[in-house]
């Protein structure tokens, strides 16, 4: 993770440059305007170096306030893009890496964690990252930055008020931290006694016939009045951290400004160590009214970054997870190699009994295979081998003589075809449901495919056509099944993987599925572990699987 | 006590109390808080005559605190303030949905209309959070601005009068930037959906993807998303923030006027005299004006957000009060020719059936599957429109009804408890004693398990009763329409998840304690039919033939098995064991 970071940083180093250097800017953008503001006060009050402005001097001094002040808020709002701009690349960034390591995560991670936990982790965790980037870290270094610089700019100029603001800026510091922390509380107290409140509608709703029966409105009423008597209590409670933080903060710096005024007014020793004019008064006024407003903002980073951290965990955890083995080898597809070649593998899932020991199967070109056994014996367990989806713990599985588990993404679908039990909607139209967004294949061939499946006519009658929308009730469960062939054949696979038929399906879609199959296996090594589609496909070896 | 909570109005008025509350250190706060910026200019100016030796430091010990003192009491009222309005807001929304839910229980829309009614409750909060905007926006915005203006125009009527030729524009130009910032919001928020369901494809499609071979293709397609949100949501960001600096800085052009128009009444060259205070305090002032006005685009963003949660609200704010519970008297119970409709209007469910019980009697009722027994309970309970005449005592439904007399109790399949404890799922509220309570768990033989639970007839059920098993739900759920005794109980298969033995316990029980009223117990399984009184069998009208054996009828057990066919055959099936279900 923390690699991660420094690597997109690094991927964007003019950006993150860009940041420092727009949070350096704005912050002495940020200090610059008091002191002029200070300097026209002083000259006006003839307690400065020139007595008097002459009149075009002061609309000089009014254009620069007015410039710098300007200026600073520009840089302020040039600095929340630039924190937008680097956040967002920051999880572009995150999120393409967990895509990556997506596609080298063994199968057996997916058998163990469900596709919701992955997902969130996508999708919820990746934008507390995104608040971390955006309202945590760096808004919070660039407050930090304000606070420091203020205080800088006054040390130089009233050492009395630096001394006090530095024994108040911890104490405020504190208060603030233990309100936020309070209101958090109440805040989910509330949200709880909320939840607990509307959860009584849709059991009312779902039991308005008892309740009237009974007579049971008046107790009804009774208990959803104390639910809303719980819920309104909590939220008296946030009422009361929200109302009071912001009055106490503004009395502190009304505070900090009658004592540096009473200071600054005595004689001698006193009046040196404040060395205030009329106008560093209103400097410093000033200052008082921005150093405040960081301090609210750091307490609330802090509530984002802690937040944000368990996110950041479990992306950390899933991107240190192991991952599986062996890349692609080199392509060395050999024709006179079998179609199916197994040799004394053995397999077990982890921590189970092994599914397959010392097991061996050969397969010509060409040649049909119809497994058969009990559920569990393993069918369902032997195509996922096939297909590479798992690595034999021992032995070999070879495919036209390359290793099932390494064979390249791309050869892949050339190479075998699998049609699944269920077909497997994927977003997009009719095309998509069979190129997959592979861009190799082309219409014509998606045409061919449909039409060796049986269901390009179909698809003709369908508004749009090939590019007809898509969706669960689009097409019947049978024509699904069709469709799933057509997604198989497209590229013209040399192995054909059935998996067992879906039953339910009427005796005229059984009929029109088994002859697509039959099309579909011509010149092909078919391995089948459905009986009705085997009978179908004709005579062919079977193997039982104990 | 008869205010309209349908009218908006009627809940200013009802709190008027804190509304007034509010009123009142609204408007010192916002007043006060001119006293901030003005004080500071005096102590500006009592600064630079202390240095100047024109006034003794002693001054400053007393304006800075008679400054101090004000600002605390400013701050004070802006506490009270907040609190309050906040309280209003939570009251209001209190009494919304106080409202509401007796609408829901009592009012016809309630059936029926379920989901308007939960969007309903969560309408509620926008609209007392609208309303609290308003409040406080009314004053925070409205008073405070004219208490700065005041000061202003009091220092110097013409320069004010220049100064505030900037602000509008920008507020112009801030209603001019609202489409394209939030057409950018909603992109951004497409977008955002869009990545959703890409990331959900590319992990919970990974195998078949794998399958493919068409990982890395995805990761591809997958990053088209990933650039097209972050372009959109970097835009949406920037035009966001952009907005208000753009703002400020348009209405501080005035800061220029003001440092030198008002430079030169310090200068005693201007159109006014100024010292020092009047400058920095005319400054400060126009500041927070500046601020300030911008926020009056937020306060009509609330009331119209207010305004339309508040349309969806109020049709279920109506006034409704609760009726008294009283029942029908005891009697004997006379259907006849009684038929109902199907609910998706294809023809009938079963066609003029008649039958009578006498108090005391129980009667059981069955079918095949699908002849409208659970229907015929719903229609006895006046929750089902039927043909026909159903009277007891000899007074037809329609009479109770208008008399707001009970007449019947239920159970059904679904036992429909409460989030509540067993005392209060069996009471209801309704006033009784510890031996009444003890005496119903008795009957349904539900005494020794609650007892021997912890917290005994207090012990919660969690939601629906997940806490206690399905014959303990029935159980309880049986102890329920016991304690609201009607002439009338109907019991529509509730014993399916209660053992044989229990079952046989709990219809002695039934039989001593219902002895003034009817009982039809509905049910397709006929284990204690030969114990009724008479026997009812519905024939769906979808399968009535000529044939006189065929049909619904009305007689005892023994009779019908000699001459209702489709009775006989249930009979037989369940003598094998087979279970009808329905």
């Amino acid at each position: 993770m923390k690699s991660l970071f420094l690597h997109i940083s690094k991927k964007h180093l003019g950006l993150t440059l860009l940041l420092a250097l727009v949070i350096a800017a704005r912050t002495a953008s940020s200090l610059i305007p008091p002191i002029i503001l200070g300097r026209i006060v002083d000259a006006l009050a003839g307690t400065g170096s020139s007595s008097a402005l002459p009149g075009g001097g002061l609309v000089l001094a009014g254009t620069m306030y007015f410039a710098l002040l300007a200026l600073s808020r520009l840089l302020e709002a040039l600095q929340e893009a630039a924190i937008t701009i680097w956040g967002e690349k920051m999880t572009h960034g995150i999120r393409s890496a967990m895509a990556g390591k997506l596609g080298r995560l063994p199968m057996t991670y997916f058998t163990e964690h469900d596709s919701g936990t992955v997902s969130s982790l996508f999708v919820n965790d990746v934008d507390t990252l995104e608040d971390l980037f955006s309202s945590g870290v760096i808004s919070m270094a660039a407050d930090l930055a304000s606070i420091a610089g203020i205080l800088v700019v006054i040390a130089g100029r009233s050492r009395g008020l630096f001394l006090m603001l530095l024994a108040a800026l911890p104490l405020l510091w504190l208060f603030t931290l233990h309100v936020q922390k309070r209101t958090l509380a109440a805040q989910l107290d509330q949200r709880r006694a909320v939840a607990d409140l509307n959860s009584q509608i849709p059991e009312t709703l779902t039991r308005l016939l008892p309740v009237r029966l009974f007579h049971a409105s008046p107790y009804m009423e009774d208990r959803y009045r104390q639910a809303c008597r719980r819920s309104f209590s909590a939220s008296e409670r946030t009422n009361f951290y929200d109302s009071v933080y912001s009055p106490v903060i503004l009395l502190c710096q009304a505070v900090l400004t009658a004592l540096m005024m009473i200071f600054a007014a005595q004689s001698g020793a006193l009046r040196s160590f404040f060395g205030i004019s009329a106008g560093t008064a209103v400097t410093c006024i000033a200052y008082i009214g921005q150093v405040f407003t960081p301090l609210a903002d750091i307490g609330m980073e802090i509530q984002n970054i802690q937040s944000a951290m368990a996110g950041a965990r479990r992306i950390s955890d899933f991107l240190g997870e192991p991952e599986k083995e062996g890349g692609p080898a080199a392509a060395d597809s050999c024709c006179s190699a079998p179609a199916v070649c197994i040799r004394q593998m053995t397999f077990a899932y982890p921590g189970q009994a092994p599914v397959f020991s010392n097991f061996s199967l050969d397969l010509k070109e060409g040649e049909r295979l119809l497994i058969t056994g009990r559920t569990g014996a393993g069918k369902s367990t032997l195509f996922k081998l096939i297909l590479g989806l798992y690595p034999p713990d021992q032995g070999q599985i070879l495919l036209l003589g390359q290793e099932a588990c390494t064979v390249a993404e791309k050869d892949r679908r050339r190479l075998f075809g699998c049609v699944e039990q269920n077909f497997t909607l994927i977003p997009g139209d009719i095309f998509e449901q069979i190129s997959m967004g592979d861009e190799r294949v082309s219409e014509q061939e998606a045409w061919d495919a449909l039409e060796t499946a049986g269901l390009a006519d179909t698809v003709r009658a369908l508004p749009g056509g090939l590019h007809a929308p898509c969706t669960s009730e689009s097409l019947s469960h049978g024509q699904f099944q069709l469709l799933s062939i057509a997604r198989a054949i497209v590229l013209d696979p040399r192995l054909l993987l059935l998996d067992e038929m879906s039953s339910g399906l009427d005796a005229a879609t059984e009929k029109a599925l088994l002859a697509a199959l039959n099309k579909a296996a011509r010149g092909r090594t078919v391995l089948s572990i459905s009986h009705r589609a085997s009978a179908a496909l004709g005579a062919g070896r079977t193997l039982h699987l104990q | 006590m008869d205010r309209d909570p349908g009218r908006i109005g009627s809940y200013f008025r009802q709190q008027w109390r804190v509304l007034l509350v509010v009123t009142v250190t609204g408007i010192l706060y916002n007043l006060g808080l001119a006293a901030g910026p003005w004080f500071e200019g005096q102590m500006v100016q009592k600064l630079t005559d202390i240095i100047g030796g024109r006034a003794p430091a002693a001054q400053m010990i007393r304006l800075a605190l008679t400054y101090l003192l004000v600002i605390a009491a400013v701050q004070f009222m802006r506490f009270l303030k907040r609190l309050y309005v906040r309280k209003f807001a939570n009251r209001t929304s209190l009494a919304m949905k106080q409202t509401l839910y007796r609408n829901l229980l009592e009012a016809d829309t309630g059936i029926g209309s379920g989901d308007a009614m939960t969007r309903a409750i969560s309408d509620v909060d926008d609209c007392a959070e609208g309303m609290r905007k308003f409040t406080t926006e009314l004053f925070d915005t409205g008073v405070v601005m004219a208490a700065y203006l005041a000061l202003l125009l009091h220092y110097d009527v013409r320069l004010t009068l220049l100064c505030l030729i900037f602000p509008p524009l920008a507020w112009l130009l801030a209603q001019k930037l609202k489409r394209p910032v939030s057409s950018a919001a909603s992109e951004a928020k497409q977008s955002a959906g869009r990545l959703a369901d890409a990331s959900l494809n590319r992990t919970a499609l990974t195998r078949t993807w794998r399958i493919f071979g068409l990982e890395s293709r995805r990761n591809a397609l997958y990053e088209n998303v990933l650039a097209d949100y972050e372009h959109r949501q970097i835009r949406s960001g920037i035009l966001t923030s952009s907005a208000e600096p753009v703002y400020f800085i348009i209405s501080s052009v005035s800061l220029i006027l003001i440092i030198w128009l008002g430079g030169r009444n310090v200068l005693g060259t201007g159109w006014t005299d100024w010292d020092i205070a009047a400058f920095s305090a005319f400054l400060a002032c126009f500041t927070r004006l500046a601020t300030k006005s911008s926020h009056v685009g937020k306060l009509f963003g609330a009331v119209q957000k207010a305004r339309v949660s508040w349309e969806r609200i109020r049709p279920f704010m109506k006034n409704i009060h609760l009726k008294e519970e009283k029942t029908a008297p005891a009697g004997p119970l006379l259907v006849e020719s009684l038929s109902i409709d199907r609910l998706s209007g294809s023809g009938r469910m079963f066609e003029k059936v008649s039958f009578q019980a006498q108090p005391g009697q129980i009667i059981g009722i069955t079918g095949p599957v699908s002849s409208g027994k659970t229907s015929l309970g719903l229609a006895l309970l006046g929750c089902l429109p039927f043909t026909g005449t159903v009277s007891l005592a000899g007074r037809n439904m329609d009479q109770f009804r208008d008399a707001g007399l009970s007449w019947a109790s239920w159970l059904g399949h679904d036992p429909l408890l409460l989030s509540a404890s067993i005392e209060d799922n069996i009471m209801l509220g309704q006033q009784h004693t510890e031996a009444e309570l003890a005496r119903l768990l008795e009957l349904v033989c539900l005494d020794r398990e609650v007892s021997a639970m912890e917290n005994g007839i207090r012990t919660r059920v969690g939601e629906g009763g997940v806490r206690l098993s399905g014959g303990q739900q029935a159980r309880l759920a049986l102890a329920r329409a016991l304690a609201h005794p009607r002439p009338l109980l109907i019991l529509d298969d509730p014993f399916s998840a209660v053992d044989a033995a229990t079952e046989d316990a709990l219809m002695a029980n039934l039989r001593q304690c219902c002895s003034g009223r009817v009982v039809l117990l509905i049910s397709h399984r006929l284990g204690h039919f030969p114990e009724t009184d008479a026997v009812l069998y519905l024939e769906p009208a979808s399968s009535l033939s000529g044939d006189p054996a065929d049909g619904s009828h009305f007689g005892t057990h023994q009779e019908l098995l000699a001459y209702c066919a489709g009775y006989r055959r249930l009979w037989e099936l369940a003598a094998e064991g087979t279970e009808v279900r329905s």
